[in-house]
């Protein structure tokens, strides 16, 4: 059944990216906009300026990549974006074009936390010597003018390892503002956080956050300067404070490059090498989706771990005879069962442990640890009820102590009875945790949003990620099964 | 072996009202002595026997076992409950283990029985109860009685002083009641002190050395079989002993449920092995209320069966009437003839509370 259905999700993306429009959209001013499937990204300030209008029909979406995915797909017409969003080496990749630029434009700057302005002093300091030294103008005209990025031409720059890092979050993914390569953060933006890092003389800490909680992210501490093309507003001066700009954005429309898509055909058997080459040998991409499965499967182990530690004591708490514990436990399943578990973990991660300051990693596992033990709590205390009491009599009437009579006789059975539905709670976790890329931790579903967000190829990350699930939820089933054939001897 | 003094036990519903099970129980049990407890049900048998091991903790009095109070906190139950066996109504073995696993695996656990002994007994105990090829199969495959054979073997590998048995046959096909009591006969013949919650008087009289009638919360009689049987002292006794199963009915007027009466006589029959009364029952019902008694209401009308003497009887009784109603009204002569037909006797007698016409099927 699940494996049909993956199937089935599968055909429907690989029908959706072949489909799209062959009529190159006839966008060139703001004048023909009006009327056209317009996309832009959530929360920006192209979001507040296109809402409003009644003429055209907006969709949102929360990256980048996801932008450039859709028009490409013929899902909008035309995206709003800033023109410096791609390069001319991705708009190549892409499969997409200018349309037009508007004529306005932004100042663009990092931001800090409003009690840590020493720090913007001296990033405005150091962003003042690049200027002067030419090494700012250097820097622009090689990401957004060239017209390939190779990992091996990036410009290095001296990195620290010893100190406290200097923590940056960003929220593209996509180069050339800042992307992952050769498992390695680059892009114009990173490479200005990289050299501010080493003007601080400090290492340099990356986060991916998500647009629209980066701000929130700031203010709480999870991180010390945010970037992300993030246009200098009157609103947003009076949560943080802006450092100097470093360029000034014109938004642009960018549209599908429909010569470029018809020039690309190619036969098949090519087409599935060059997909498998570009998503996962160019720059190691592969890396990206190891790294992700480590995170994916460190999160489930200790998630099991403690969530089941945890679901014995909520078991023991709903079998014992008082009842202020047992409705302790009614509660704590009834908060569990009706929060959704993103939330739960949002919660978890922006408001109650905001302020302990452990990593989003830590965070993560605590909050599916505390989410799974009601799951675990439930499933052992059914099994331990689906024993009937005769066996318990028996056992106490041989001459069994309690505590023997439970360990000896009720739990063998106990563990019989509920190791299948254990064994899908347990998957049910692994696949749940294919949520963790909102509290910017990078997991192998993350990954593949990073491998895509850097080939616009939506089906072999997708595919490649299936069937890690895949075969991760059926290695789960087998060591289970294996660890309680081994119990019972 | 075991007194017991004054023991009581109630029970507190979740509404507040007190049920008292045992009211005033007291005994002694000599080692040797084969003990049935016998009595209506919901008279606290059960629960008297599921106290002598405290698997029903009593709520007063006290149990000397070995001379010693079992209630007392700090004496060690585990203990005095390798010595005490239990035979449950429905067996209770362990599902995941396989027979011979079931019988060996508390010896091997809590007295340290070497295990290639403790087979060897194990085997041997399951060849006594007739299952020594069963010895490697799971009990899921088992019949009841079958069952209940290795769970005897079971509880006898703990060498225990006593055994109780919790009614072991009433939860069995009436086919497999025998292959459960031949084994207990033969534990009785070996002297094997038991103490047995049963419905089977017959087995009772035969087996025991001592019956406790319990009624009403206390042992209301307390003797030899012999007494207990054909003598007994109180009248609940006797009436218990002799005539064990009644189904009563009160048909106020014509709302009265009669095709559930009916079939609930059936399953009655059922129940008791009367079959080939069924048909028998039912003839007499219809033409006594429908035709012959059909202007007499209220009435109430009782189907019993004796285990004793295996005798039927069908008994109506019209309240308040102090004459045969076939001399207030000439019965149907057909009709009358199909009762006479089906039945031994008819017996007509006036009581304290009406006129009573009571056919022996």
């Amino acid at each position: 059944m699940t494996k049909l259905k993956y199937l089935l999700i599968l055909a429907a993306l690989a029908l959706s990216a072949c489909a799209g429009r062959q009529e190159e959209v006839a966008i060139h001013g703001e004048a023909d906009v009006a009327g056209h499937r317009i996309g832009t990204i959530a929360g920006s300030c192209y979001d507040i300026q296109l809402s409003p209008r009644k003429d055209i029909k907006l969709s949102l979406f929360s990256t980048v990549s996801d932008l450039a995915e859709a028009v490409k797909a013929g899902k909008v017409d035309a995206i709003l974006m800033d023109e410096v969003a791609f390069s001319k080496a991705s708009l190549k990749q892409t499969g997409l074009k200018k349309a037009f630029r508007q004529d306005e434009s932004f100042p663009t700057a990092f931001a800090f936390r409003k009690e840590d302005s020493a720090l913007a002093d001296s990033f405005n300091q150091f962003l003042h010597e690049l200027k002067e030294s030419g090494t700012l103008d250097q820097m622009m005209e090689y990401w957004f003018e060239s017209e390939e990025l190779r990992p091996e031409d990036f410009p290095q720059v001296e990195e620290y390892t010893t100190g406290e890092p200097l923590r940056y979050a960003n929220c593209e993914t996509i180069a050339p503002i800042a992307f992952l390569a050769g498992g390695k953060w680059n892009g114009f933006e990173i490479d200005l956080a990289r050299r501010f890092a080493a003007f601080l003389k400090r290492p340099l800490q990356i986060d991916l956050f998500e647009f629209s909680s980066m701000i929130v992210g700031l203010q709480l501490g999870k991180t010390d300067m945010i970037g992300g093309s993030i246009f200098i507003t009157e609103e947003r001066q009076q949560q943080v404070t802006f450092g100097d700009p470093y360029y000034n954005v014109h938004p642009a429309y960018f549209i599908k490059d429909v010569q470029a898509a018809r020039a690309k055909k190619e036969p098949l058997h090519v087409s599935v090498v060059n997909a498998v080459r570009q998503n996962f040998i160019v720059e190691n991409r592969w890396r990206m989706i190891t790294d992700g499965l480590a995170t994916t499967l460190l999160i489930t182990f200790w998630s099991i771990i403690l969530g089941s530690l945890l679901g014995i004591l909520l078991c023991m708490m709903a079998l014992s005879r008082r009842k202020g514990l047992r409705s302790f436990v009614g509660l704590y399943d009834g908060f569990m069962h009706g929060i959704p578990m993103l939330v739960l973990l949002l919660i978890m991660f922006y408001v109650v442990l905001a302020r302990t300051g452990w990593d989003a990693r830590t965070i993560a596992i605590v909050a599916f640890a505390l989410n799974f033990a009601s799951a675990a709590g439930g499933v052992f205390k059914t099994s331990v009820e689906s024993v009937p009491h005769g066996q318990t009599e028996a056992g106490l009437a041989l001459g069994f102590t309690k505590m023997r009579t439970f360990l000896n006789i009720v739990l063998p059975q106990a563990v019989r009875k509920g190791l299948p539905l254990y064994k899908s709670e347990c998957i049910s976790l692994l696949k749940g945790t294919s949520i963790v890329g909102y509290i910017a931790v990078i997991d192998v579903t993350r990954a593949s949003d990073l491998v895509r967000s850097r080939t616009f190829d939506a089906f072999m990350p997708l595919l490649a990620v299936t069937i890690i699930y895949f075969v991760l939820a059926w290695l789960i089933g087998l060591l289970l099964n294996f660890l309680t054939l081994k119990a019972r001897r | 072996m075991i007194t017991v003094n004054h023991l009581s036990k109630s029970f507190r519903n979740p509404d507040g009202s007190v049920i008292t099970v045992l009211k005033d129980v007291n005994c002694t049990i000599e080692p040797g002595e084969v003990i049935s407890i016998i009595g209506p049900s919901g008279t606290g048998k059960s629960t008297f026997l599921r106290a002598l091991n405290m698997l029903e903790p009593p709520t007063g009095g006290e149990i000397l076992f070995e001379g010693k109070n079992i209630l007392d906190k700090r004496y060690r139950l585990d203990l005095m409950r390798r010595k005490m066996g239990m035979v449950f109504q429905n067996f209770n073995l362990f599902e995941h283990m396989t027979v011979l696993d079931n019988v060996t695996y508390a010896p091997v656990r809590l007295l340290k029985a070497d295990p290639a002994k403790a087979r060897e007994e194990g085997l041997e105990l399951l060849r006594t109860v007739g299952l020594v090829e069963k010895a490697n199969v799971y009990p899921s495959q088992l019949s009841g009685g079958q069952k209940q054979r290795v769970a005897i073997a079971r509880a006898l590998a703990m060498k225990p002083e006593v055994i109780l048995f919790d009614e072991p046959t009433s939860a069995l096909d009436p086919t497999m009641v025998g292959e459960v009591l031949s084994v207990m006969r033969q534990l009785a013949r070996q002297k094997m002190t038991m103490i047995i919650v049963t419905h089977e008087m017959k087995f009772a009289r035969d087996v025991s050395t001592r019956i406790f009638f319990m009624n009403e919360g206390i042992i209301f009689e307390d003797g030899t079989p012999d007494q207990i049987f054909n003598h007994p002292i109180h009248s609940a006794t006797r009436a218990f002993v002799m005539r064990i199963n009644k189904l009563p009915f009160d048909m106020e007027d014509d709302g009265f449920d009669y095709p559930g009466m009916l079939s609930q006589m059936n399953q009655f029959c059922i129940k008791y092995s009367i079959p080939e009364k069924m048909k028998a029952v039912s003839y007499v019902t219809d033409e006594m209320v429908q035709v012959l008694l059909k202007n007499f209401r209220p009435l109430h009308i009782v189907l019993s069966h004796s285990d004793m003497t295996g005798e039927t009887a069908l008994a109506f009784m019209i309240k308040g009437l102090d004459k045969s109603p076939f001399e207030v009204e000439e019965p149907d002569p057909i009709s009358f003839s199909m009762i006479q037909g089906h039945s031994q006797e008819i017996i007509q007698e006036p009581t304290s509370l009406g006129f009573r016409v009571k056919v022996i099927l």
